[in-house]
């Protein structure tokens, strides 16, 4: 039973139960500069024995994984990527924090294992400088020997530990040649052998100031210091590098093709999103409504029943059928940051995306949310400047998800049943409609509450790599372990809620379905069975339709007429409109039994239900759905935000309430208002 | 300090190198440019000018705005550091 499972461990992640219970004789800290393979390295020690969670009261990301050595239990730190101890990004501030023991919550490390990239190893040297000048222990791990190796440097590493006094271990972690050596090393430390840090021989700078000083002077020296210790640890002096790499950049950073390249792989990914994750998604969708099915046969029918099928099944099914599409994202994101391309493609997009103040690595995550807002908003993490983060995480959710294809189809079939190149059209300009929105919001956003230049780019262009597979996976794993940990906990709760409207109060039965029940009767008893069935159906879809109606959804629905109102909308598109807050696509399922046409019309007999909709009128005799009104429903689809679980992310990756509600308020807005232009727009022009 | 013949970073040819000068920057800006070994007495290569342009410096290369680049003062060599003695031997020319 996955879903009872599952439940299990949403509601330890919710009370916060999961915390692993270990008796940690060592904290050893992993640090290091971006993309010198901290992460494959932490992945090489700890595998799958790791969790993520936040730092209290910051969207930075806490890694912590462990090891046994000599039957000794390491705790892991995998510290944020950082360049220098100086902290500019909240990532340096934290690692910073911890290394010097200011953090509140994590102790200081017993000892840190430094990455430094051989390939780059002046550079890297800078933070070494300052990483050994904290008296902390450290063993220099010297990664990617191999890609040094294969650009002529070769690194004399014996020479390298006396100049820096301490450990320092040649290794390539994405294969796990010299973790054991790695390894060796920490039994040492655990078992007691752990050296007092020697201070390091370091020429002071003119300036008397202390190794977080930022002073010109500061960085000069330590470069200076850097180049001459590589100078001395370079077996053979370097040649060319990096032809490779600089003919890649000329085509991929070129101002056409670098785009045209570019777009050709975020459309491939698109369409692998689409194509690949759509058959794992229907076979997760037809395992839970056959899981539905089965409790349905084994439980008596009532309130009971309608909790586990519609409430518990059906709202983790609606969780986990998301699943997919994040795990091939993010598989593909994976691909695309250890290459070295992302970096890339933020290069060419920098100058397009700037002009509605944004970063080019903004991109990335807005196109992903064409596919669903979820990973799109998550994957935002790729934008390191706060303010830039958050407009791109507002308007993420004005991308046409997949979710909205539903409701897009729903409203073209109303308007144009026998034209698909006028239904393509409207496709098309709902897709476009999203796009433009988002790209206006982002720049209200920039000269508004968000105020501030976007900040100028300064990105280090690694070198190409081919990206290791167990990093991939593991990345991968780890993403959607986030989200159904995390969002699929509150998602179920906010479905059970949903349920509970839909269903409660109860109502008896109204006279027609009683008296169609017991015609059903009759025709059954005189061996009309055919008849009978029929008729039954007609008693249970009436009698949902009731049931409904006179719900708290129902309620609702009637108490918010007057405000749908004006945008064309009666009463039961009210209802559906309260019931997508969950999840957009629910409106479709939601309209079927409103208009009577019972639930499983929606997805057997979709021809049965359009007709029903379009034929469908008021009150006062006049047609529901009119071009203004379908196409007002379509505009206010497009701009609103309706999908908790979007809302449960941002408040995760903002870290904080106000986020989400701005998202919701401003949609909420944009959709009414965009809304109510079209339909008494297209009124007045005649299309009513 | 400063000399007639000195230019602004985003002013170098492709393939020329220089070594900066001076950075006029807002503290975190020029922060991150520093970290990242683009420092005073550094001596850059630039490969790929434009907005943004691409510059390197050690084995790194680094995508940088125009905007921000023209905030580094740099006095251009004449001869690669390759083969002018009183530089250092880095990664070198391409």
């Amino acid at each position: 039973m996955v879903q009872f499972d599952l439940l299990a461990k949403s509601i330890r992640a919710v009370t916060g139960q999961d915390k692993p219970q270990h008796g940690s004789a060592m904290v050893v800290a992993l640090a290091g500069n971006p993309n010198a393979g901290k992460t494959e390295l932490f992945n090489a020690l700890t595998g799958l024995r790791s969790r993520t969670a936040n730092y209290p009261g910051t969207t930075v990301e806490r890694k912590l994984g462990y090891l046994r050595v000599a039957g000794k239990a390491i705790t892991i730190v995998d510290l944020p990527g950082m360049y220098s101890l100086r902290a500019v990004t909240p990532e340096e501030q934290i690692a910073h924090d911890i290394l010097t023991g200011k953090h509140p919550e994590a102790p200081r490390p017993d000892g840190v294992v430094l990455i430094v990239d051989a390939d780059n190893l002046e550079r890297n040297l800078f933070l070494v400088s300052q990483i050994r000048e904290l008296e902390i222990p450290v063993i220099v791990a010297l990664n990617m020997i191999d890609i040094a190796e294969r650009h002529g440097i070769q690194i004399d590493a014996q020479k390298l530990s006396r100049e820096l006094h301490c450990p320092v271990i040649p290794m390539v972690a994405k294969t796990g040649r010299g973790v054991d050596t790695l390894k060796a090393e920490l039994e040492r430390w655990v078992t007691g052998h752990r050296p007092k840090p020697l201070p390091l021989a370091f020429p002071r700078s003119a300036c008397r100031c202390d190794s977080a000083c930022a002073c010109p002077a500061q960085f000069q020296s330590r470069f200076n210091w850097s180049e001459s210790v590589a100078g001395r640890c370079l077996k053979a002096p370097v040649v060319a590098t990096g032809r490779r790499t600089e003919k890649l950049d000329r085509l991929l950073t070129h101002p056409v093709a670098g785009l045209l390249s570019f777009l050709a792989v975020m459309l491939s990914v698109f369409y692998l999103i689409f194509s690949v994750a759509s058959v794992p998604m229907d076979l997760i969708d037809g395992l839970f409504a056959r899981a539905g099915d089965l409790v349905a046969a084994h439980v008596p029918p009532g309130d009971f029943q309608s909790l586990l099928v519609h409430g518990i099944i059906g709202g983790v099914g609606g969780i986990l059928v998301f699943l997919p599409q994040i795990c091939i994202l993010f598989f593909f994101l994976g691909i695309l940051e250890d290459s070295g391309y992302l970096a890339r493609a933020a290069f060419v997009m920098d100058r397009l995306m700037r002009r509605v103040g944004l970063p080019g690595t903004a991109f990335v995550p807005l196109l992903s949310a064409h596919a669903c807002a979820i990973p799109a908003i998550m994957a935002a993490r790729i934008i390191k400047d706060r303010r830039d983060r958050l407009v791109t995480i507002l308007v993420a959710p004005l991308m046409s998800c997949s979710a909205r294809i539903p409701v897009y189809a729903m409203v073209t079939a109303l308007l144009f049943p026998t034209s698909p190149g006028k239904a393509a059209l409207v496709f098309t300009a709902a897709y476009g409609s999203g796009i433009v929105a988002a790209l206006i919001m982002a720049f209200a956003f920039k000269k508004t509450i968000l105020r501030g230049e976007t900040k100028p780019l300064v990105l280090e262009l690694p070198g190409y790599k081919i990206p290791g597979l167990r990093n991939l996976l593991l990345y991968t794993f780890d993403r959607a372990k986030v989200f159904v940990q995390q969002a699929g906990s509150i998602i179920l709760v906010i479905s059970l809620i949903l349920w509970a409207l839909a269903t409660y109060p109860k109502t008896e039965p109204s006279v027609e379905v009683s008296t169609l029940a017991a015609q059903a009767q009759m025709e059954n008893a005189s061996g009309n069975a055919e008849g009978g069935a029929m008729l039954e159906h007609r008693a249970a879809d009436l009698a949902a339709r009731e049931a409904l109606a006179h719900s708290f959804a129902g309620r609702l629905g009637h108490l918010i007429e007057p405000v749908v109102r004006p945008l064309g909308f009666d009463w039961q598109i009210g209802i559906g409109i309260i019931s997508s807050f969950a999840a957009r696509e629910v409106i479709v399922s939601t309209l079927s039994i409103v208009y009577g046409v019972g639930e499983d019309a929606a997805t057997q007999n979709r021809e049965g239900l359009y007709d029903t909709l379009r034929n469908a009128t008021r009150r006062d005799g006049s047609r529901v759905f009119t071009t203004a009104s379908s196409l007002s429903l379509l505009v206010f689809y497009i701009l609103a935000m309706q999908c908790m679980a979007t809302q449960v992310i941002t408040r995760r990756e903002t870290g904080s309430w106000k986020w989400p509600i701005l998202q919701f308020s401003y949609m909420s807005a944009l959709a009414y208002g965009g809304a109510y232009l079209t339909f008494q727009g297209l009124t007045a022009l005649g299309f009513g | 300090m400063t000399d007639p013949g000195d230019l602004r970073l985003d002013q170098l040819l492709p393939h020329q190198f220089g070594v900066i000068q001076h950075i006029e920057a807002p503290d975190d800006d020029s922060e991150r440019l520093m970290s990242l070994g683009v420092c005073t007495g550094r001596t850059v290569e630039l490969i790929k000018a434009g907005d943004p342009l691409i510059l390197k410096v050690f084995a790194t290369r680094i995508g940088l705005s125009a905007r921000l680049a023209a905030r580094v003062t740099v006095r251009p060599l004449d001869d690669n550091p390759a083969s002018a003695p009183e530089s250092e031997p880095s990664h070198g020319p391409v």
